[in-house]
């Protein structure tokens, strides 16, 4: 060989060197975990299942509608909004807008995502030392006779005291007429607002209410899992700090003034996030297994009883999805089919899951509808 | 076929004794050797932004005494490194550490673990043991050298006491004498570099067992400097995706909580689990963004050469594998003017004991 062409080979060599050492630099800078990566926006995503109707929900502080395979945008991501749900008739939607770490309030929109009314006024009245003069509004929901429904953070406790400020902040459910002006002051003065039900201290208080078409309502409490002064006894293998809920029914809601109603799960079951079906007869909820001999803290079930709301009797919890991480329950039109969220594999992020023929057991194998969303723990709606 | 030499080969030694060539056995393996270097070279430079902050974050030696024994108390058997077989305890200290709180000389110092848990790693049992220890507890105070200063929260070991034992020599101290333990490696993170790690693995996922509603949470993390400033918080029931913040919130908040401190440290553990089965994702890729997530956030004594190991460790845990400890042997009480909790020592070594064996 030559002397040049021995050169040329070693500078190829040489060449090649670099490159494979780039290589191993390319290689493993591409070994960054998908995993991790960041959700997509609903509109860019790929549907994988088009359902009949549309479906309503929120995502990274956004509403938006899905119709067939196409998600529509209703309202911009990252202005808080979080559980819609649906005016009965079909005409808008009821959603909250929270500005995370001081207050939320209560809107109406339209289903094109046009806000209509302002429903609740809790904002701006906030300093950094009055942070008890702010109030959270949650779980709307609207029963017979456009009666409005909502968890609201009042009454709490040492809010004249700014040297306790405010270590019991539980939510009570509380009524009033869809339209009404919701503020601190007309709940604290009853001014046309009443209150439903009595949180246990230190709990975070009751959420979900759920009106019922005799008027009486269901909704969710919670209660120290190994406290038996509260309401039960205490939960086989819950860790000493763990709380439990439960779902409970109150017929006359308001009437007794301690707003405990009866319960319809066990403690021991942990059941909440109940949602019930058009006519009544099922209610499907998510409920906690116990693995190991005790609560799990990574996953939760999609339940599904039969109720009777005559007689206020849950029906056996067939749990229908389980393994995950399942949450936020809606059931079809029809009050067939099920739709909830739960987290896409490898990511985490919560999609959008149905299960068809959700009463009939065995129930089919749940389908994924949407993939590499973020979208928020609050219950999708389903309309015709 | 033909035995004579062909043209070729004539040629190409005629080409040889004009040119020295290098023995061709020496060519393949310098030219192999020039591959290997430069595929080192390519890893190192990849991995050079981890390698530098790891240096930094590892290899702390702990300078606490050894624990001196109870009378009567059994002896535990020595301490192992981590990465062997034999089973060894961690100590996990969150806190806060941006000096946010000066002394009345305007000194910067830290005033508390938020975080403390000890964890009995048992390799060959693929089996962990997590106890929370309350931040509360009034115990006796011991400085990094292993002299007692005063009664204290368990918590303020981690803060200046003014002698300059502040730290986590001081926390080790002080748990390893009033537990009567053998802290084999601790790790510390800042309440900064948890949100920043949680962020970095696109956030945990959880069951948030109930509403956790806080009006008066300390708002002293994403650059706010009044150590007094409040914020409110509501993380609602239910299934979560959450992002660091969100997370930070969520094992931090206890004015609401029916368990008080006893509540915190079970969410404390709750998202230490998620955490854990995010991170076992983890691949080689993400180790740039991990270190630059924990940047100045994260100290500890393991050595960057244990670490492959004790991360093959947490993959071959099941969840089920992991017990979940509390100490509830204490009553609310009242010391120097300040909301404590009182243990029955006795009945709390005891518990511990169970699981960690005592020095």
């Amino acid at each position: 060989m030559s002397r040049s062409r021995r050169l040329l080979t070693w500078i190829v060599l040489l060449v090649l060197m670099v490159a494979f050492g780039a290589g191993v630099n390319r290689y493993l800078a591409s070994g960054s975990t998908v995993a991790f990566a960041p959700a997509e926006k609903p509109t860019q995503t790929d549907v994988k299942l088009s359902l009949p109707g549309t479906v309503y929900f929120a995502d990274g502080g956004g509403l938006f509608a899905l119709t067939g395979t196409h998600i529509t945008q209703l309202q911009a991501e990252g202005q808080g909004w979080t559980q819609p749900v649906l005016i009965p008739g079909g005409a808008g939607l009821l959603a909250v807008k929270v500005t995370a770490n001081y207050y939320s309030d209560l809107y109406e929109v339209d289903l094109s995502g046009k806000v209509e009314a302002q429903l609740s006024h809790d904002s701006g009245k906030v300093t950094a030392t009055e942070l008890g003069a702010d109030d959270w509004i949650y779980y709307p929901a609207v029963g017979p006779g456009n009666t409005l429904y909502f968890s609201y953070d009042w009454p709490k406790g040492n809010v004249d005291d700014l040297a306790q400020c405010c270590y019991q902040v539980d939510l009570s459910i509380w009524k009033t007429t869809l339209g009404t002006d919701i503020d601190r002051t007309a709940v604290e003065h009853s001014d046309g607002i009443t209150q439903e039900s009595w949180a246990n201290y230190y709990t975070g208080g009751d959420v979900s209410p759920l009106p019922l078409a005799s008027g009486g309502l269901i909704y969710v409490d919670y209660e120290a899992a190994t406290d038996n002064s509260e309401v039960s006894t205490p939960v086989h293998g819950a860790d000493p700090g763990d709380e439990v809920s439960q779902i409970r029914m109150d017929p006359t809601p308001n009437a007794n003034g301690t707003g405990h109603g009866t319960p319809l799960t066990q403690p021991g079951d942990d059941c909440a996030q109940p949602a019930l079906n058009p006519d009544e007869t099922e209610i499907a909820m998510i409920c906690t297994p116990v693995v190991n001999g005790a609560p799990s803290s990574t996953e939760s079930d999609l339940v599904v009883a039969s109720f009777d709301a005559a007689t206020g009797t849950l029906g056996p919890l067939e749990r229908i999805v389980t393994g995950t991480m399942a949450a936020s329950p809606t059931w079809s039109p029809d009050g067939t089919d099920l739709i909830y969220l739960a987290p896409e594999a490898g990511d985490g992020y919560f999609e959008l899951w149905y299960v068809k023929d959700a009463t009939t057991l065995p129930a089919p194998q749940a389908r994924q509808v949407t993939s590499d969303l973020d979208l928020d723990g609050s219950a999708p709606v389903w309309r015709p | 076929m033909s035995l004579g030499r062909s043209p070729r080969v004539t040629r190409r030694r005629r080409a040889s004794r004009r040119f020295p060539r290098v023995p061709r056995v020496r060519t393949i393996l310098l030219v192999l050797l020039g591959f290997i270097l430069s595929g080192v070279g390519g890893a190192l430079n990849f991995f050079w932004p981890t390698i530098t902050a790891a240096v930094g974050a590892t290899g702390h030696t702990i300078q606490a005494p050894t624990p001196t024994s109870l009378p009567g108390t059994p002896t535990a058997a020595p301490s192992v490194a981590a990465g062997s077989q034999a089973p060894f305890t961690v100590l996990l200290m969150g806190s806060d550490n941006d000096g946010k709180f000066t002394t009345s000389s305007g000194t910067p110092y830290f005033c508390c673990a938020q975080s403390l848990i000890l964890v009995r790693v048992n390799p060959t049992a693929g089996s962990v043991t997590m106890l929370s220890i309350p931040r509360d507890l009034w115990v006796p105070i011991y400085s990094a050298n292993g002299k007692e200063r005063s009664d204290g929260k368990v918590s303020e070991a981690f803060g200046d006491a003014g002698d300059g034992t502040s730290g986590a020599d001081a926390q080790i101290a002080t748990i390893e004498q009033d537990f009567q333990v053998t802290i084999d490696h601790y790790v510390w993170i800042g309440l900064q570099g948890l949100i920043n790690l949680i962020d970095e693995v696109g956030g945990i996922d959880i069951v948030a067992s109930h509403p956790v509603m806080d009006d008066n949470y300390p708002y002293d993390v994403e650059g706010s400097t009044n150590p007094n400033a409040a914020d409110r918080v509501a993380v609602l029931p239910g299934a979560q995706h959450m992002d660091g913040l969100e997370a930070l919130e969520y094992v931090r908040s206890r004015h609401d909580d029916i368990s008080e401190d006893l509540g915190r440290t079970v969410r404390q553990q709750e998202v230490l689990v998620a955490l854990r089965q995010k991170l076992s994702q983890l691949s080689l890729g993400d180790t740039n963004n991990l270190a630059s997530a924990l940047s100045g956030e994260v100290l500890t004594d393991v050595p960057l050469t244990q670490f492959s190991l004790l991360l093959g460790i947490s993959k071959d845990v099941g969840s089920g594998s992991i017990q979940h400890v509390y100490l509830t042997q204490d009553s609310p009480g009242t010391e120097d003017g300040q909301d404590v909790l009182e243990p029955d020592m006795s009945a709390i070594l005891a518990a511990v004991h169970q699981y960690f064996p005592s020095s």
